[in-house]
């Protein structure tokens, strides 16, 4: 699974994941390591990052955070 | 443009790579364990290692920060010094395997308790059970490389001591060997290889490297080198075996390792049971 993830990134340059933070974080690690891509934490819950106690930080902080990641991939 | 095969060695080539160097001194340690008849003492000492870890979350730690590494191994030093107290040369109502097997079910419990309080504590106690072998990096296989080269030679200069306190301690108290003292430290260097090693591979998959290789050698061989040579041998091969199942049929890693060794075990059993039948 890990290999098709890591075929069908290449092939469609996909440079950012999301993980949730309480997923396995090392695993996406290896994935963005062979794909060049950023990995970044996409909290479903206000409260789960800091500084995103409200939905609208939450979301405000999840689309900074992408637009960080695909910003630095230029 | 990349093959399949091409993606698949770049991420299992270094878990390959530490399935080659790591296995020897587990193999060397798991042959101490069967010949003390303390089979369980390693996964006793792997769930300890995994309190501890679960006591540094607890305090607001991560899994990877170096302070959760350093709690981890002093917790798991009180339960080397506590197996090595605990062992006694006199016949005892109660043997030392049932306080390893207690120890390892109240740690466990314990993990289960502590993780109860921690945000996203189930994942966590999965990742502590089954380890993360498949994304070891080079950089975690060189730490740990240094670790094992330093412990392996530690253990090979006091080889002889070991092996006497091992397989007669009655003759080592008679010769006037301090038992406790060199227990201790046999169990305190174990303690570190644990610590060092559950993090990237789990307890099970640690405790399977440890005992099954060890156990082939012992049902294989006489002579130390010889089951140290076979241990090894059944090591890598169970990886291999296990590396190419997870990646062919998309199974957990470790877990898959873990039943290639009983595969290899098993057939072991049936070569020796023929053989001397």
């Amino acid at each position: 699974h890990l290999a098709q993830v890591i075929g069908k990134m290449k092939a469609n340059n996909v440079k950012v994941i999301l993980v949730q933070p309480f997923q396995n974080r090392r695993t996406a690690e290896t994935v963005a390591r062979q794909t060049g891509a950023t990995v970044i934490d996409a909290p479903q819950q206000p409260g789960a990052a800091r500084n995103a106690g409200s939905y609208f930080d939450n979301m405000d902080n999840l689309v900074r955070s992408i637009a960080v990641a695909l910003g630095a991939q230029k | 443009m990349t093959t399949d095969w091409q993606v698949a060695w770049e991420v299992m080539k270094w878990p390959f790579v530490a399935s080659l160097l790591f296995p020897p001194l587990l193999v060397y340690l798991g042959l101490h364990v069967v010949k003390r008849e303390v089979i369980f003492v390693d996964l006793a000492l792997a769930q300890v290692a995994t309190l501890g870890t679960c006591v540094a979350l607890l305090m607001g730690y991560h899994f990877d920060d170096r302070p959760t590494f350093w709690i981890s191994l002093a917790v798991t030093f009180l339960g080397a010094a506590f197996f090595s107290w605990s062992r006694s040369t006199k016949k005892t109502p109660v043997p030392q395997e049932a306080i390893i097997g207690i120890t390892f079910v109240v740690a466990a419990a314990g993990v289960i308790l502590l993780l109860s309080r921690v945000a996203g504590g189930k994942e966590e106690l999965e990742h502590l059970l089954t380890g993360d072998i498949l994304n070891v990096t080079k950089g975690e296989v060189g730490q740990r490389l240094l670790v094992f080269v330093a412990l392996g030679a530690f253990y090979g200069a006091f080889h002889r001591r070991f092996v006497l306190i091992s397989s007669d301690p009655e003759r080592a108290f008679a010769e006037r060997v301090s038992v406790r003292l060199w227990d201790f430290l046999f169990y305190a260097a174990f303690a570190l290889v644990v610590v060092s090693f559950v993090r990237l591979a789990g307890v099970l998959l640690t405790f399977a490297y440890l005992i099954v290789p060890a156990v082939c050698g012992t049902m294989l061989a006489q002579d130390w080198m010889k089951r140290l040579v076979i241990g090894w041998v059944v090591a890598v091969s169970a990886s291999v075996l296990g590396l190419w199942a997870s990646y062919s049929m998309d199974l957990p890693t470790g877990a898959a390792i873990v039943v290639a060794a009983g595969v290899l075990l098993a057939i072991v059993g049936v070569f020796t049971a023929v053989r001397s039948g």
